[in-house]
């Protein structure tokens, strides 16, 4: 039985500012991160994704697609107009793509699987970006290198997320929203429905 | 009452299929990508969408230097192309390093200018190098 959301725009606006902070911050220790490690070019640990995937599951698609606008926004801040162009079209392919991965396979795939796909589909959507910015398709040869880092990056981020969702929840601030709160797909979601249905049926 | 299913990190098998057949794709064709050779591979320089530099690597044994755009380098040298200086903030394109493999690229988003190597017959124009 889904829980009706009893939020004030006050308490969103809390939850949606502390997950931008929390973007923010992965960003930059992701930055700093892809620096020191030796990743190909245009590899990124992709670590400020947990956070847009995070929300998707838990507050809806529309607080991720927010989120992503104000990461892309953060990114031109930093690093210009070409790579918040760029992080925009990503992060659209991506948060489309988690969307509907959420609420079409929950029962079947975890955040892992829906963070590889994420990913997947992110690099895409950045591919295309620069292939508009160049003016040239050429930059597509680059993608199976992408790929081969989405996969991986991806695989990593949606375990971190599998692993640390318990305990987001359990501090209280997200408890109002309905969604996917739980990592691991549930075979009980069913049984939940037919104990209430069979109980009012008695109660008749 | 079914249980929850516990598994190794709340992954579950489609997680492991999806991921699997994501990695080999993507690696069959990066591995097809990387294992090109040719002796002759043609480097072209776009920027902003018109092609201002092309030429046969491996005739290109002495050092040269092609500034595409303003506080942009790329040099050619040793049958290899490469950005050697850029004005862009993150120098991924630097970092790209001297490419010389067919269908290898070296790109400088913010500038606009990629560097793309084509694999050996694609261009027939017959010259040794054209710069516009």
């Amino acid at each position: 039985m889904k829980s009706q959301k009893k939020t004030s725009p006050a308490a969103f606006s809390a939850a949606v500012g502390v997950l931008a902070a929390i973007m923010m911050a992965l960003s930059y220790i992701e930055s700093t991160v892809t620096a020191l490690l030796p990743l190909p070019p245009g590899v990124k640990p992709g670590l400020a994704n947990i956070a847009v995937m995070f929300a998707c599951s838990v507050m809806g698609f529309g607080t991720a697609l927010l989120l992503t606008i104000i990461k892309a926004a953060f990114v031109m801040l930093i690093s210009g107009a070409t790579a918040g162009f760029i992080s925009l079209c990503g992060g659209l392919a991506s948060v489309l793509v988690t969307g509907l991965l959420i609420k079409k396979a929950q029962n079947r795939l975890s955040f892992t699987g829906i963070s590889v796909l994420g990913a997947l589909f992110h690099n895409a959507g950045q591919t295309v970006a620069a292939c508009a910015v160049i003016g040239s398709a050429y930059y597509i040869a680059y993608f199976p290198v992408l790929a081969v880092s989405a996969a991986v990056t991806g695989a990593v981020t949606g375990t971190v997320l599998n692993c640390v969702m318990p305990s987001l929840i359990k501090t209280g601030l997200f408890s109002g929203y309905s969604g996917k709160s739980s990592s691991a797909p549930s075979d009980t979601d069913g049984e939940d429905k037919n104990k209430t249905e069979n109980k009012h049926k008695t109660e008749e | 009452m079914k249980k929850q299913r516990n598994s190794f990190l709340h992954i579950t098998k489609y997680d492991i299929i999806i991921l699997a057949a994501v990695l080999f794709i993507s690696t069959v064709f990066t591995g097809i990508r990387s294992f090109r050779k040719g002796r002759l591979v043609t480097a072209t320089v776009i920027c902003n969408g018109n092609t201002v530099y092309s030429a046969v690597l491996s005739d290109k044994n002495e050092e040269t230097s092609i500034t595409p755009k303003d506080g942009v380098t790329i040099t050619v040298k040793d049958g290899r192309i490469g950005f050697t200086e850029s004005s862009c903030k993150t120098h991924e394109c630097v970092k790209c390093g001297m490419i010389s493999k067919p269908h290898e690229t070296a790109v400088c988003l913010p500038n606009k200018i990629i560097i793309v190597l084509s694999a050996p017959g694609n261009t027939s124009d017959g010259y040794d190098a054209v710069v516009y």
